[in-house]
């Protein structure tokens, strides 16, 4: 046996001192993955994020987790649920309200705590318990309009809850993808301050927060030890840059101060194209529509001109005119959907039938429908909502549809839907333009519950059709997937024979990235993962 | 000189006052909904009602006025509602970013735009004139936001010679005065500067045309002043008009740009206002604007003092 040297010890060391630094040298050689948002700010990162879908898809699933994910691993189909914190769940055959809900083990958060049936609890007193310190009036809101079915819930076992529904709701599984879970113990590190927990959050999710700027950046580290190993994200750092002007977004990612940015702007698209960038579309849920207010007195209480200005708009032109980053709409869903059916209302474009049938109501060239709609300046989901609504009112003028605009922000038409087209101060508004999700049976699907105009929701129009109430009980009383699919397809079904809304397009959500960036999939969703993305 | 500075203290007074009135009373006449960033549309009746209640909008106007009025006395402007941050800190903070982009921006646009009109005011309506004065007018006529994008096309885009956007490599809050974060001032600033440079120029040129054109400065000239005195002589006269210009125009620049601060992503004021506006974040909202209104009040009057020592018939007057 030959002699151990000191210089050979010292070289052993060495060696094994730089293989140990290996992957951390790497992980800091490793570009990152820089996104800008189109937010204004960060979202606020305390598991209860606010501004929108935007925030969630950032500010939620990318560092907190909940009950239930939504599958985005696949770029053809639609994403559905999977087990998340919760291995799995069964309703309570006994009690069709009860559901129990068994948590995965070995969970922790990123500050090394466990995640228990103790942490759940936790986590909805903090939005149920008004008396419990973690209790936070301004963090709620956003939460628990999402969580409107929860009645009370109860602990039964480490790692075992049961969540009791105010009535029997077989879609409630579907809310609890909006639940994010916190981590007790960072919070209580936090002084018991939410504010403070969001500076340095904790979660359970595929991100650590290691930084944040508030109105310029997140900093966010690949979380090596997630449950999920699928999951782990391939780049080591990924920054969040809130850009709210489209312009100063695509100038950063052609200037390669960012590598990919959110909500492409239509014009755009072809000088990305022509510099070497990838602009990646997929059909999300998402409809761009009026509301229309089906009243007495509002021409769209009148079937027959609901579907003729449905059949009055040329989709192709408004999808050309969007650079091709919408698809054209024959519902509320694209008919790829399981939510589809089988509509006996063709919604396409057809100006003879169409004019047809305001003749049918009593128009003619000689007798005009006017109609004044209330359209926002811009928002989330709105698109590029005044050169739309534009063609809209070329394409309407054919059928003897004159339409007048009433221009608001964002914010005012948001307060204007929850009011309802009741209120004194929207007497003669016969629509309003926002766009609607249709990610999950309550958000955009329960806006034609004729018991949830203002007070109780905000079914603005009005809408009132025993049939589409009558669909609207049948998804709540399927607890299956299959019996939920075909339910939600007979409500899709008559919405649109009803032609409930003016039905325009989808957006096809385009992002436009680097091509360093490789391995990104878009998934058909409001929410996206980025865990697959990498830098080359 | 004194007496006068205790005046000019105490008119400030009903100022801030009349300030702190229409700011609030504007952000509150505006429509829409202080809650709509902190809840989804789709909210209840009676979650929006709690929250109401948990900011304090379910109490009378004039008793919020009130209560925001007590408060920012003591210095506390709130919090804002979109972030939950205290908004005398975000203020702050937005406003010290913005502080570097307006003085870079003066110096570079009181400059250039006094020695143009200098240039332009001492020759006057010959060529050079013509070209300072017309480069003058382009600064003033010229949307800056419509600049910034042109100049975030050449350098950024097509050039890759500076930051798009942005305020350093790790955001503000490691801000360094080296080329790796000065390099994103760059821009903004010389956008910014367009405007005060033309309005500077302008002035100045018609004040020097003016004086030029006074008996005394004949009289110093034929004293048989150089040309050298008698430019130190119409300075001097120039200077008290100039530099009320000059002190309107930081209050502007200090107020931020929401235009250029939103093309550039500068984390500044306008930045910060234009947020509070299309978030309906009233607190902020008014807690920047009052801070701004305040800060505007406080240069003027330090613009006046400054014009009394400089020429004391202004303090008779």
């Amino acid at each position: 046996m030959r002699p151990i040297s000191r210089r050979r010890v010292l070289a052993g060391t060495a060696a094994l001192g730089a293989s140990s630094l290996a992957p951390v040298a790497l992980a800091q050689t490793q570009p990152p993955l820089r996104i800008a948002m189109s937010l204004s700010d960060v979202p606020r990162l305390w598991a209860g994020p606010d501004a929108g879908f935007e925030g969630l898809r950032f500010g939620g699933y990318m560092a907190f987790d909940a009950l239930t994910l939504w599958d985005m691993s696949a770029r053809d189909k639609a994403s559905g649920l999977v087990p998340g914190l919760a291995e799995s769940w069964r309703v309570d055959p006994a009690d069709n309200k009860r559901w129990i809900f068994t948590l995965r083990q070995g969970v922790k958060f990123h500050d090394g705590s466990d995640f228990d049936a103790d942490a759940m609890i936790w986590n909805l007193d903090s939005i149920f318990k008004t008396d419990a310190p973690q209790f936070h009036a301004p963090r709620v809101g956003m939460i628990r309009s999402r969580l409107a079915s929860i009645a009370s819930y109860e602990k039964i076992d480490a790692r075992t809850i049961a969540i009791v529904t105010n009535e029997p709701n077989g879609m409630f599984i579907y809310e609890t993808s909006f639940l994010m879970i916190a981590s007790p113990a960072r919070w209580r590190d936090a002084g018991g301050d939410w504010q403070r927990f969001a500076e340095r959050p904790s979660g359970t999710g595929p991100y650590r927060v290691v930084n944040v700027v508030p109105r310029e950046r997140a900093e966010l580290e690949a979380n090596a030890a997630y449950w999920d190993r699928a999951r782990v994200p391939k780049t080591q750092r990924t920054v969040l840059v809130p850009i709210a002007d489209s312009n100063a977004r695509v100038a950063a990612l052609r200037s390669g101060q960012v590598d990919m940015i959110e909500t492409v702007p239509p014009d755009a698209i072809p000088s990305l194209r022509q510099a070497g960038m990838r602009v990646d579309t997929n059909v999300y849920p998402h409809v761009w529509a009026w509301r229309l207010n089906v009243q007495p007195g509002s021409p769209f209480a009148d079937l027959r001109v609901r579907k003729a200005a449905n059949l009055a708009i040329d989709r192709d032109s408004m999808v050309q005119l969007l650079g091709g980053s919408a698809q054209a709409a024959q519902g509320k869903v694209v008919p790829s959907s399981p939510w589809f059916g089988k509509p006996s209302f063709q919604i396409k474009y057809d100006v003879a039938e169409a004019r047809k049938l305001m003749t049918e109501a009593g128009y003619g060239p000689n007798r005009r429908c006017a109609t004044k709609i209330v359209i926002a300046s811009g928002g989330g989901g709105q698109m590029v909502p005044l050169p739309m609504n534009e063609l809209l009112q070329e394409n309407l003028r054919q059928i003897w549809m004159d339409v007048t605009y009433e221009i608001v922000d964002f914010g005012t038409i948001i307060a204007m839907m929850r009011e309802g087209s009741r209120n004194p101060r929207q007497q003669g508004f016969h629509g309003i333009n926002i766009a609607i999700p249709t990610i999950e049976p309550t958000v955009g699907w329960v806006i034609y519950d004729s018991a949830l105009v203002n007070p109780r929701g905000v079914n603005w129009g009005y809408y009132n059709s025993p049939a589409v109430d009558t669909a609207l009980r049948g998804i709540r009383t399927a607890f299956d997937t299959a019996a939920q699919n075909a339910a939600m397809a007979k409500l899709h079904e008559v919405l649109v024979d009803e032609a409930a809304a003016l039905f325009v397009v989808h957006d096809l959500n385009p992002r436009a990235y680097s091509a360093r960036v490789e391995g990104y999939v878009q998934a058909q969703n409001w929410f996206q993962d980025y865990t697959t993305a990498r830098m080359r | 000189m004194f007496q006068y500075l205790i005046k000019r203290l105490i008119y400030a007074v009903p100022i801030a006052l009349g300030v702190s009135l229409v700011c609030f009373l504007m952000v509150h006449i505006a429509p829409g909904d202080p809650l709509v960033s902190v809840l989804p549309p789709d909210a209840s009746l009676d979650l929006q009602n709690q929250l109401r209640e948990a900011y304090g909008f379910d109490k009378p106007l004039p008793m919020q006025f009130l209560l925001w009025v007590w408060r920012a006395l003591g210095g506390d402007l709130g919090y804002s509602i979109a972030t939950g941050r205290p908004v005398a800190a975000e203020v702050w903070r937005a406003f010290g970013n913005t502080f570097m982009l307006a003085v870079l921006a003066a110096m570079f646009g009181f400059v250039v735009g006094g020695i143009f009109g200098f240039v332009a005011g001492y020759w006057r309506d010959t060529w050079i004139d013509r070209v300072a004065s017309g480069l003058s007018v382009v600064g003033v006529s010229v949307p800056h936001y419509w600049m910034g994008m042109v100049l975030v096309i050449v350098f950024s885009v097509q050039l890759n010679w500076l930051p798009a956007t942005g305020a350093g490599p790790g955001g503000s809050a490691d801000w360094v005065w080296d080329w790796e974060h000065v390099k994103y001032l760059i821009m903004p600033a010389l956008t910014m500067s367009v405007i005060p440079l033309g309005i500077v120029a302008r002035s100045v040129r018609a004040l020097v045309a003016d004086i030029l054109s006074q008996e005394f400065v004949d009289a110093l000239r034929a004293k048989g002043l150089t040309d050298a005195g008698v430019l130190l002589h119409v300075v001097k006269n120039a200077a008290p008009t100039a530099l009320a210009v000059m002190g309107l125009q930081l209050g502007y620049l200090l107020g931020g740009s929401i235009l250029i601060e939103t093309v550039f992503a500068w984390p500044g004021t306008g930045f910060l206002l234009g947020n509070a506006i299309f978030q309906r974040d009233l607190p902020l909202l008014q807690g920047t604007i009052l801070v701004l209104a305040m800060f505007f009040v406080s240069l003027n009057l330090l613009v006046d003092i400054v014009q009394t020592w400089l020429d004391p018939r202004i303090k008779r007057a």
